[in-house]
């Protein structure tokens, strides 16, 4: 049972080499969820922008009178999150199959079934689980500052940071404990929210550095990227980017979008090429840890 | 306990930068080209932008200009993040595998990948420790400041900025061998470059601000040269070369933009001897890593498998050249004949 974290993070590289046509699917994938999403939000957002330039010019006097924005931003919200949630876990699904089961290679890896509905679940408890542990901490946190303004006791300030910082800590060591969840589940093929605690047992250190690794590492290629990407859309004649960074007015950011639809496409386009070796690249070493580490007795 | 020689460091530093003036000239280049190039770009941009944006319409333009602007200096700068990845492994190369010396020791593999990564991981860690530091710090500070008294903040808040910035360079030392080793090791070396330094620091903090003594000394005198020489130009009457003073203040960027229009010759000469500089320098702060690096090696490297790895070994992210990571001091001229530059 022992552990390379070097080896682990070059993962995705070694999944592309061995399935180049993974990048074309998962392109694919996320242009077509990167439009889902924007056409599920377009329309809301339009309004909601609407709305705060009305308020804006009209003075608003209480907090009421953002209420109908709220109530807008939250019917959009419960549409957008579960769509969210749903393609996040397809997506990091389609990665661990990849890595796991390399031989299921149809779609690029992608499915809609039983595993990615076990992994959606997974992820909302366990996010939901770090926010709630983070947010204890930060409650703390704000706490000890209150007590010091009330008490005036300066120390509580330095005490509220510290323990912020501490929640931090916590957060981080949470999270890389249960980094294996994802594949955890795709390989057991049954729902197993803290399996991932028993697999991580002493290995903090190494899967927190390969998790660092792989971050820059992803960082790296994306700047390749945009080297490359860049110059080829200013040729294209593409400066949708600047037109929207010149908009002070957020209602045209909409309307904007929507007139130049083919710019659009290519921007989302390159967008999604970013996203998808990101995804390739960050997750991909996750399984492989995995894989180095569950006894081998496991199917 | 092995250890490390400052002087063969410094030493072996100006060896390279003697024995390999053209490396060093674009090894310069690498860091003064870009900076050049974004001025290129943006003169000319500057230029065409009115003298006043009061109006809506001339705004407007000067906001786009911006953007676009904007877009390719981000650009550049990016290319200069590249750049520097390439320039430190290849400093680090022509110290460490001195063979392999074609295209002035620039290659672009993984070798750079992995200085480029430890670089930035090195780079982000110093910046989120100086941060969350200086957050306690000051929150402690204050406290002290309104619990006891304002003589003990300050004294306490000189004292412990002292002592961070003691552990900072401490930390800065240590961390300073993992780029060579990874370059060494053909393999991130974060635990070993770490390892190494282990008994050193000091003598690598040492080293530290030798070089960039020595660094900011030739700076010094460049500079010193370039003002005498500025001087004695003006005196000549050289100004009026310059042109009307009214008209620069009117629009500089106009009058900077003809001026070195009309005198490119000298701005490529400047150029050039820029480069050979900011070469030099590169050098003098690099290199001497890269040598304590090899100089600490042998001792302290993990045990490497013995047998050198065939050309068709498995993992393809190893650059094809196999010899094992003790063997680079003892390359022998069989070795780079086999081998070559290939890389």
């Amino acid at each position: 049972m022992t552990f390379s974290a070097t080896e682990a993070v070059f993962e995705g590289f070694r999944l592309v080499r061995r399935k180049p046509s993974v990048l074309i699917w998962w392109t694919l994938a996320f242009f077509v969820i990167l439009a889902i999403c924007g056409a599920v939000v377009a329309a809301p957002m339009s309004a909601i922008f609407q709305q705060l330039k009305a308020l804006e010019e009209s003075n608003p006097t209480s907090i009421e009178e953002f209420q109908p924005v709220f109530a807008a931003y939250a019917g959009m919200m419960a549409v957008f999150l579960p769509l969210g949630l749903l393609f996040n876990a397809v997506a990091y699904s389609a990665v661990a199959r990849g890595v796991l089961q390399p031989t299921k290679g149809a779609w690029g890896y992608l499915r809609l079934g039983g595993d990615e509905l076990r992994v959606l679940l997974v992820n909302l408890v366990l996010s939901l689980l770090l926010m709630a542990v983070y947010l204890a901490f930060v409650f703390a946190g704000f706490a000890a500052f209150g007590a010091g303004q009330a008490m005036n006791a300066p120390f509580m300030y330095l005490l509220g940071a510290v323990v912020m910082l501490l929640g931090l800590g916590v957060l981080i060591w949470l999270a890389v404990r249960l980094s294996l969840a994802v594949p955890l589940v795709i390989d057991g093929k049954k729902i197993n929210f803290f399996g991932s605690f028993r697999l991580t047992k002493g290995k903090f250190w190494p899967l927190s550095g390969m998790g660092i690794l792989a971050w820059l590492i992803s960082v790296v290629i994306t700047i390749l990227f945009s080297l490359v990407a860049q110059p080829l859309m200013l040729l294209v004649g593409s400066d949708l980017q600047a037109q929207m960074a010149q908009i002070s007015d957020p209602s045209e950011l909409i309307p904007l979008l929507q007139q130049n639809l083919p710019e659009l496409a290519v921007l989302l386009l390159t967008n999604a090429i970013s996203t998808a070796l990101t995804l390739a690249i960050m997750t991909a070493p996750f399984s492989a840890a995995y894989k180095q580490l569950k006894p081998s007795s496991a199917v | 306990m092995p250890r490390f020689s400052i002087g063969k460091a410094i030493g072996d530093a100006f060896d390279l930068a003697i024995k390999r003036p053209i490396s060093v000239l674009v090894w310069g280049a690498a860091t003064v080209v870009p900076v050049v190039a974004s001025f290129a770009l943006i003169l000319p941009a500057m230029e065409a932008m009115p003298a006043n944006g009061t109006e809506a319409e001339s705004q407007a333009a000067m906001m786009e200009a911006m953007s676009h602007m904007q877009a390719q200096t981000s650009l550049v700068s990016l290319a200069q993040y590249l750049l520097m990845a390439m320039l430190y492994t290849a400093i680090f190369r022509a110290i460490i595998r001195p063979q392999q010396r074609s295209f002035f020791s620039m290659r672009l593999g993984m070798d750079e990948l992995r200085v480029a990564v430890a670089g930035l991981a090195i780079g982000i860690g110093v910046w989120v420790a100086v941060v969350v530091v200086a957050v306690l710090l000051g929150l402690l500070i204050y406290a002290l400041y309104a619990s006891v008294g304002p003589q003990t903040a300050i004294w306490t808040g000189i004292g412990l900025g002292l002592l961070v910035l003691l552990a900072l360079l401490w930390g800065l030392a240590r961390t300073s061998l993992i780029a060579p080793a990874s370059v060494l090791m053909r393999d991130f070396a974060f635990g070993p470059g770490w390892n190494m330094a282990k008994g050193q620091t000091w003598a690598l903090v040492g080293l530290m601000l030798l070089s960039w003594l020595i660094a900011t000394a030739i700076q010094l005198v460049i500079s010193g040269a370039v003002i005498f020489g500025i001087i004695t130009f003006a005196g000549a009457g050289g100004m009026e070369m310059l042109g009307d003073p009214a008209a620069w203040e009117a629009n500089p960027v106009a009058m900077m933009s003809s001026l070195v229009r009309a005198n490119w010759p000298w701005v490529i000469v400047g150029s050039v001897v820029a480069s050979w500089i900011v070469g030099l320098v590169s050098v003098l702060s690099i290199a001497p890593f890269a040598s304590a690096c090899k100089q600490l090696a042998p001792g302290s490297a993990p045990p490497v498998p013995a047998p050198p790895v065939e050309p068709s070994a498995p993992a393809p992210e190893q650059e094809v050249e196999p010899a094992p990571a003790e063997a680079h001091h003892e390359t022998t001229a069989t070795d780079a004949a086999t081998h070559g530059d290939h890389t």
